[in-house]
């Protein structure tokens, strides 16, 4: 083997090499450079053909199977040229002037995506993208059809963004589908899809649409500006570049929403925002961010404005329980015994006798135990994920308390904390909150309330001190702002969101007719 | 680096102590704290609830409730020295309950008073009793039925009883604090004895104590502690009170309060003061023992000035009391004071000499208000 490597190498030159080559007028060299690129890809197809009407034109055809319609392949492209070309009137065939490329393309061939690729880079994106590359003799340019066909996940229900009202679909792992999703819901020019190609060897297409008109164009020129910049060997999911581009990199705080809803992305462009999305990744990214957006559910704006502020406030209490409760809790019982009505010690009192760790121990050992098993049934086949929950509820609600490692508020205190943080709609932002409930613990085993106030300011200075594309994190909290406050907290009626919420930047903030709200006639 | 530097800086700030972690296995809830004076040493007595017990049944016939004391020249150095006999720090802090010892009410308050007010651990909010007859450590070994804890039974029974029957006012240490140390008013505070039944030893209210200045002087009867309660300047809300059934005196007839309120005014002439106590109650028909249809326009204008002329007769009672004891409970010497400063300036060093010869008059406004859906008086077949 090592002789028969030695030799080629000797014999050819590198890929590399030629990779950037242009195409050219020999078809036989552009073969041979193609089959040496292709070498090692068995899923690679090569036909060579002859047409014309005397059957003297030599082509050549490439794709990778899986990827392209074969049916397309051999119904619009190679039955015309090898067939159908013979009702052409042989005086139109050898028009002086006309050459055979334009010809072929412009009469013969019944495919609307064509494209004119010329060099053998191209030709080979083309290929890995599902197109068929034709090569003709005599002409140093191909024809890439749009030929892509392949098998990826239908439209589904999120997994991870379940509604009950609402529009169900998500997005799935195919770019086209999702862009199609999302212009489905925005039918005008005015929304935008550009398009670029990230990943050295991934080549990924990746996608960022906007509203022209709305989102300011000084945001989407940032977006184009940071995206561009980004050199990496490939790009497997929108993350990569969340992490590329976000504006603050030393910090938990999330700086971009994902989501999996085409509603919820065409929500959030109608209000100015940006959102990205990745060949490949059912995923889309949206930028800017400001924390307070992380507990909005798209859900809130198809019920009742009524219930839905209830829910919203909800969610607000929860995230403050789901960052805070254990660490009160220790701080409580730990420093300010007097805080707790007398009845209610006692029954701690009595629960915790015999358990041999302090507060503090004891709350970290049930968080980690409780962290462990949310993650193992994440990970868990199906069928066993049941058994595993079962047990570890036996395990944590029952015998930890009667072995006396662990004192039951605790395991309600922890197990209430655990629910709290499974109410946050986005689970980005639920992850945040799990991190900094563990600094929040220490600070409290630390210094009781004062330490919990100290973690407080320290993670509030840091989230003001941060900004997302330009915009403040906490928006519209810090700083303030009172007409986008209303939609924050409590959901505004839709008959009273007259402005949109104010992304920097932005002009047309209009959003419906003020003097005409669909009143009945008086 | 600097910012790491200015981390660790922050943290070791943070491991400077200051702030005590105390594991809940290390302390133990102290229910009541009571002070006495045995003649020499202080005495301090706490109620300790035993840990594991109480809420979940108890265990073994042990009482839920460890009743401990100790002496010591003050009230700090008894405390401290009661944890020699315990291996556990007492909360003071839940402590609702506070009890003065008869010994020590009757010597002197000021042997106490500064650490009541003084120290972060006591609750200003607890309730305040005298301890009558018995040394606090007998009455906080008494029982309240119910409750595993007599400290906080008494502590609830003395605010139930207030809504329900309506005689003693509870009394905060705050304003208990505050009446001891402001001129033109004395503080007072209900009295707690123990009374057996059977063979057990029972929690029971009895009267409240009257101090002046910084002594105890002697006490108010279950009447005259009504009496107190009507004139206090404030809102009082709930209440049972009997009146005499008209001509037939060994019948009564039992009147709910709704609601009741005080307006003091003095009135201030160069023959003296005068105290002007309006009361606006109003109540509810509750019970009748005698017979007769009692529901009838003519005899409710009837029971009202009957009842009106009850609470007044009680209120007058307190006021003969207060004036013998020469204590101002009532605070008129603040309200004199506030109507008139200068009037007050000249009275207000032999204010205890002056408050005995204040004359008093006062006007009850009652008015019955329902009847419980019944429009008529019970009938009898004859």
């Amino acid at each position: 083997m090592r002789y028969i490597q030695g030799k080629r190498e000797q014999e050819k030159p590198a890929p590399a090499d030629i990779i950037g080559q242009k195409l050219s007028t020999n078809i036989e060299a552009n073969r041979q450079a193609l089959a040496l690129l292709l070498t090692g890809c068995s899923d690679a197809v090569m036909k060579d053909f002859y047409f014309g009407h005397d059957a003297d034109l030599r082509g050549l055809v490439v794709y990778f199977d899986g990827l392209t319609d074969r049916n397309e392949v051999e119904n619009n492209l190679l039955r015309p040229l090898l067939l159908e070309i013979n009702m052409v009137n042989r005086e139109i065939w050898k028009p002086e002037g006309l050459d055979n490329f334009s010809l072929i393309a412009e009469r013969i061939v019944s495919l609307a995506d064509l494209k004119m690729v010329d060099s053998l880079e191209e030709v080979i994106h083309h290929m890995c993208s599902g197109d068929a590359v034709f090569i003709f003799e005599g002409s140093a340019r191909g024809l890439a059809a749009g030929t892509r066909s392949w098998q990826g996940r239908t439209v589904q229900t999120p997994e991870n963004e379940l509604v009950i009202f609402g529009p169900k679909e998500g997005f799935v792992e195919t770019l086209r589908f999702n862009t199609a999703l999302v212009r489905r819901r925005l039918k005008s020019s005015q929304l935008k899809i550009e398009n670029l190609v990230l990943g050295r060897i991934s080549k990924t297409d990746v996608a960022f649409m906007y509203i022209e008109g709305i989102a300011p164009p000084g945001l989407v020129e940032e977006v184009r500006q940071r995206l561009n910049r980004i050199d990496i060997d490939a790009v497997l999911d929108v993350n990569y570049l969340e992490e590329f581009i976000m504006d603050e990199k030393a910090t938990i705080f999330t700086q971009a929403e994902h989501s999996e809803k085409p509603d919820r992305v065409c929500a959030h462009m109608l209000e100015g925002r940006v959102c990205l999305l990745v060949d490949g990744s059912p995923m889309a990214l949206i930028v800017p961010v400001s924390f307070p957006q992380f507990w909005i559910s798209p859900e809130d704006y198809y019920v009742h404005y009524v219930p839905a502020s209830l829910f919203r406030l909800l969610r607000f209490i929860s995230f403050w329980l789901a960052l805070t409760l254990p660490s009160l809790y220790v701080a409580t019982i730990s420093y300010h015994h007097e805080m707790i009505p007398t009845d209610l010690f006692l029954t701690i009192a009595a629960t915790r006798q015999g358990v041999p760790f302090p507060a503090f121990v004891e709350a970290l050992l049930l968080e980690f135990t409780f962290e462990m098993l949310r993650e193992a049934g994440l990970r868990l086949p199906r069928a066993v994920g049941p058994a595993v929950s079962i047990v570890g509820a036996l395990i944590i609600g029952d015998a930890a308390v009667r072995a006396g490692l662990v004192s039951t508020p605790m395991v309600v205190v922890i197990a209430a904390t655990g629910i709290a943080s499974f109410v946050a709609p986005a689970y980005n932002a639920a992850i945040i909150i799990r991190i900094a409930r563990f600094g929040f613990l220490v600070a409290a085993a630390a210094l009781g309330f004062l330490g919990i106030m100290i973690a407080f300011i320290l993670m509030l200075v840091r989230m003001a001190s941060m900004s997302s594309f330009g915009m403040p994190y906490l928006t519209p909290v810090a700083p303030f702002n009172r007409s986008q406050l209303s939609d924050i907290f409590l959901r505004r009626p839709w008959f009273k969101m007259e402005k949109r919420p104010f992304v920097d930047g932005m002009s047309n903030v209009a959003r419906q007719n003020p003097d005409d709200k669909g009143e009945p006639p008086s | 680096m600097k910012k790491v530097l200015c981390l660790l800086l922050l943290f070791s700030l943070c491991l400077t102590g200051g702030c005590r972690i105390r594991e809940v296995n290390e302390t133990v809830v102290a229910t009541a704290l009571a002070a006495d004076w045995d003649g020499e040493r202080m005495v301090v007595t706490a109620q300790l609830a035993r840990p594991g017990q109480g809420q979940q049944g108890g265990g073994g016939g042990q009482p839920s409730a460890l009743v401990i004391s100790e002496k010591g020249l003050t009230a700090t150095d008894a405390t401290r020295a009661l944890s020699l006999s315990i291996p556990r720090i007492p909360l003071w802090s839940h402590a609702s309950l506070v009890v003065l010892g008869e010994g020590l009410a009757y010597q002197d308050l000021s042997l106490i008073a500064d650490l009541l007010s003084r120290s972060v651990d006591i609750r200003k909010n607890a309730l305040v009793v005298v301890s009558s007859q018995v040394t606090p450590e007998e009455l906080l070994q008494a029982e309240t039925p119910l409750e595993p804890y007599s400290g906080m039974g008494m502590q609830k029974m003395l605010r139930i009883q207030e809504r329900q029957v309506g005689i003693y006012v509870p009394t905060t240490l705050h304003d208990f604090l505050a009446a001891l140390a402001t001129p033109g008013i004395d503080p007072l505070a209900p009295q707690v004895t123990v009374s057996k039944k059977g063979d057990r030893e029972l929690v029971q209210l009895s009267g409240m104590a009257v101090f002046r200045g910084r002594r105890q002087v002697g006490s108010l009867n279950e009447r005259q502690s009504r009496g107190y309660r009507w004139m206090q300047p404030r809102l009082i809300q709930g209440g049972l009170f009997p009146i005499p059934f008209p001509h037939q005196p060994e019948k009564s007839i039992a009147l709910e309060l709704i609601r009741s309120r005080a307006h003091i005014t003095p009135e201030i002439s160069p023959t003296g003061i005068k105290m002007v106590i309006k009361i606006n109650a109003e109540g509810n028909f509750y019970e009748q023992t005698g017979r007769g249809e009692m529901l009838t326009a003519e005899k409710f204008a009837q029971l009202e000035r009957e009842a009106e002329k009850e609470i007044a007769g009680q209120c007058r009672d307190c006021i003969k009391q207060a004036q013998e004891l020469s204590s101002d409970i009532f605070g008129w010497g603040r309200m004199v004071e506030s109507a008139d400063p200068r009037a007050w300036q000249e009275v207000a060093a032999d204010w205890e000499r002056v408050f005995p010869g204040v004359e008093s008059e006062v006007q009850v406004k009652f008015a019955l208000r329902r009847t419980y859906l019944t429009d008529r008086s019970f009938e009898f077949k004859e």
